[in-house]
């Protein structure tokens, strides 16, 4: 099946969650497509009814993984929470070998800062601590990061999505060099954006790599 | 070559490889990105067209004419096909055509979650269920080799987790299909009562002899030997969530699954001591199964009828029944989270907004539609009382009137976009001038069918593939079929939307309100400098709370504007009785 029979022997399920507009979509496309081009199988899923209008958005890359496109519970191996309700909101699929990467920044959902009482779910947006504790309670491998201001420090906040999938590349879960993402973002990304997005993920990859996160998992 | 494509991609890759050249149909969640993908392809006619019933007709007329074509909808889309659909069928075609139902167990972005594989039953056409990207690939081919081998339509059934989920495929070379000649036959397709009996008994004959094959087409209908005691009979993408569950039973896999290849059932059932069923939604396979007198150990018993199935679900639901066959994998978890919901709302900046909070100041019955406007149902806006379908909203407003007579009629408004209106308002608001109503219309004028992600339609002057094409004129379309009372506002105008709002209820004749503004999500358009708000002046009386706007927010105990989000529409400067927001530009010395 395989273009090279080096590719294929790793598994790896990732879960990207955040809020329209966070480019969650387009990392999904990103990682699916640098995935493909390595050889690998791969299964991406999304669902983008009405992301662009402020709802949550989920998508999935399963790489060498199973055949049918929705998780299972604990079923991920890394989440990239691109906003910390967004990240817990992911929890069913978190196991206890599930890392976890999450920006801190909050994006509060609009109804919240206006104190309307909502049908359900809790009337107030959870504090951050207590987020990070419930995620915590799921896994040990929780690293939460300031994405949006690195994201602004790179040089434009859409890059938020990037800085996000630096640290998966940044944690040593992902077999290739991160210099072959570089690539793929080079000929997939908006040139206009190539600089930005180039220092937003090698700045993603920095933070993970500073945490030794395979080191600390096994 | 290989490449990733989503089911919804490899469904126009498919119908490319078959060497189809024309595809038509109207935008729905999940159907839209078939012809949108299509388009890209070389030598193409990709249209949209106003609803899916003329849609299928054009596809109809194009097959019968000799053009292999393929006609693209959401499941919805088909009830309002349905009526070419049925009499296609006794008609047969000529070059081969398929029509494509993207069906949405899960409601993700639908008001129902009907199962269209008993419109196929009903309309008695051949069903095809790919469960993979590479397969709607593939059952695109085969799908036009049947319609014309067995001359008849046929119906692909995707399901959202198919249409937009992304895998690896195999792509072939476009094959050359030649346009087959057009020969007058009216004995087969005129249906006159008397040309049409005959044809019934062609159609019954094609559904056996389509059955036989379904018995032989081993690529098709699938068996997978497992188990000798476990057998599941399963479609879709409901067999992928069943392989996955249960790995080691053995499944009859059926791509084919209407007519029933009931020869090959027969054969499966006898292969497994416990035979079981699994389907997303309705027992369309089971209710056959059982009809013919094979015992079926386990199907609607066990899989919920509602909403979308996953591995853990049919996991669950076998567990208590064959517990040693159950992939164990992730399925004894169960996190309970309580986060806060993040409903979709309205965009900051949408022209929808400004009507709907005047509807809701006026406290109105509003009869709604389809739409992102349905959005304005939420709270705060809470100005909607109906949704039920295309069109809807317009005929429902007569209905109201009908009931309580003028008096509701006063206070009683449909809204409805200009794409709906399009697809199905115009018969509606016909019937309200026939009958002598006095129901006001609003026509939320965008400029875009905005909700499926920005799709041309006839008032937008663009095509699908973004062309000039010749721009619909709401007005003049109304009065010509008898409407005198005709305005236009500007629906960021609060004031004049409220006062035409307030003349046109009182009018003793039907009238109709163009709320024209563009999508400012499609246009990426700021109106103005951004609002902000004089904290001196400012009461948190939480009157701009009631537009229901993001960018509007509480933050340390003070209102705030989010200057990123704000696109300086001026609704919240207009609601606000204290003069405590003002654009930015204006605010001088308040620093």
């Amino acid at each position: 099946m395989h273009d090279n029979p080096k590719n294929g022997d790793f598994l790896l399920r990732i879960l990207l969650a955040g809020t329209g507009g966070q480019g969650v979509i387009t990392a999904a496309r990103l990682l699916s497509e640098y995935f493909v081009r390595k050889g690998d199988q791969v299964l991406s899923a999304q669902l983008h009814g009405m992301a662009q209008r402020g709802g949550a958005v989920q998508s999935t890359v399963c790489v060498n993984s199973g055949i049918s496109p929705a998780l299972p519970r604990g079923g991920a191996d890394v989440v990239l929470g691109c906003e910390p309700v967004e990240a817990a909101r992911a929890l069913p699929y978190v196991s206890a070998d599930t890392i976890v990467f999450v920006n801190t920044a909050p994006i509060v959902p609009f109804v919240l800062s206006q104190n309307y009482v909502l049908e359900s779910g809790p009337s107030e947006y959870p504090g951050l601590h207590a987020l990070e504790k419930s995620l915590r309670a799921a896994t040990l491998r929780v690293f939460p990061l300031d994405a949006t201001k690195i994201a602004q420090d790179a040089g434009s906040l859409k890059t938020l999505n990037v800085v996000m999938l630096g640290c998966l590349f940044g944690s040593g879960v992902v077999p290739y060099p991160s210099q072959d993402f570089i690539d793929t973002i080079m000929v997939l990304a908006p040139p206009n954006l190539a600089e930005t997005n180039t220092a937003a993920f090698k700045m993603g990859v920095e933070f993970a790599e500073s945490l030794n996160v395979v080191e600390q998992v096994s | 070559m290989k490449t990733l494509l989503s089911g919804n991609e490899a469904i126009a890759r498919g119908a490319y490889e078959a060497g189809v050249r024309f595809g038509t149909g109207y935008p729905g969640t999940p159907s839209t990105e078939i012809l949108e993908a299509f388009a890209t392809y070389k030598d193409v006619i990709a249209e949209w067209a106003p609803n899916e019933k003329v849609a299928l007709e054009v596809g109809f007329g194009a097959a019968v004419g000799g053009r292999r074509t393929f006609v693209t909808m959401k499941h919805v889309g088909l009830n309002v096909a349905a009526d070419p659909l049925f009499s296609a069928a006794y008609a047969g075609v000529n070059a081969g055509l398929v029509i494509i139902s993207a069906d949405d167990p899960g409601m993700h972005s639908s008001q129902n979650e009907q199962d269209n594989r008993h419109f196929a039953r009903a309309a008695k056409i051949p069903l095809l269920e790919p469960s993979s990207s590479q397969e709607a690939k593939e059952f695109m081919k085969l799908a036009f080799e049947l319609s014309e081998h067995f001359d008849i339509p046929v119906l692909v059934r995707l399901t959202t987790r198919i249409s937009h989920s992304k895998t690896v495929c195999t792509l072939d070379e476009p094959q050359h299909e030649d346009l087959k000649p057009y020969r007058k036959n009216p004995m087969k397709n005129v249906l006159l009562p008397a040309y049409a009996r005959p044809r019934h008994h062609v159609l019954e004959e094609t559904l056996k002899k389509l059955a036989d094959y379904g018995n032989k087409a081993f690529q098709i209908n699938a068996i997978d030997v497992g188990s000798s005691d476990v057998g599941i009979i399963t479609s879709g993408i409901a067999y992928q969530y069943s392989k996955e569950a249960i790995p080691e039973a053995s499944f009859l896999k059926l791509g084919l699954s209407y007519p029933l290849p009931q020869k090959l059932i027969r054969y499966f059932a006898q292969m497994v001591k416990r035979l079981y069923i699994v389907e997303e939604l309705e027992p369309f396979l089971e209710e056959q199964i059982r009809a013919m007198g094979i015992e079926v150990h386990g199907g609607k018993d066990i899989i919920p009828i509602t909403g979308e199935l996953n591995v853990e679900r049919v996991a669950g639901a076998f567990r208590s029944r064959e517990p040693g066959l159950v992939a164990s994998e992730g399925t004894d978890r169960k996190i309970e989270v309580s986060v806060p919901d993040r409903p979709p709302t309205l965009c900051p900046g949408c022209g929808h907004r400004g009507v709907m909070y005047v509807l809701h100041k006026l406290h109105l019955t509003v009869t709604g539609d389809i739409g992102c406007y349905t959005l304005g149902a939420l709270p705060p806006l809470k100005a909607m009382d109906t949704c039920l379908c295309m069109g809807a909203s317009v005929s429902m407003a007569y209905g109201m009137e009908v009931a309580h007579g003028e008096k509701m009629a006063r206070k009683t408004v449909a809204v409805i976009g200009d794409s709906t209106f399009i697809h199905s308002g115009i018969t509606a608001l016909t019937n309200i001038v026939y009958n002598q109503g006095v129901s006001t219309i609003i026509i939320l004028d965008n400029h875009t069918t905005a909700m499926t992600g920005h799709q041309g339609h006839p008032g937008t002057g663009k095509n699908l593939t973004r062309q000039h094409a010749p721009e619909f004129d709401f007005k003049k379309l109304c009065e010509a079929i008898g409407v005198r009372r005709v305005r236009v506002v500007d629906p960021y105008n609060l004031e004049e939307t409220e006062t035409v709002v307030k003349e046109e209820l009182s009018a003793d004749e039907t009238s109709v309100i163009i709320a024209a503004a563009p999508c400012v999500l499609e246009k990426k358009i700021i109106q103005g400098p951004p609002e902000k708000v004089i904290l001196e002046k400012c009461t948190k009386c939480g009157v701009c709370f009631q537009l229901g706007c993001a960018g509007v927010g509480m933050e340390n105990g003070e209102v705030v504007i989010d200057d990123l989000l704000c696109t300086g529409c001026t609704l919240c400067e207009q609601v606000c009785t204290f003069d405590a927001v003002i654009p930015l530009t204006e605010e001088g010395d308040h620093e």
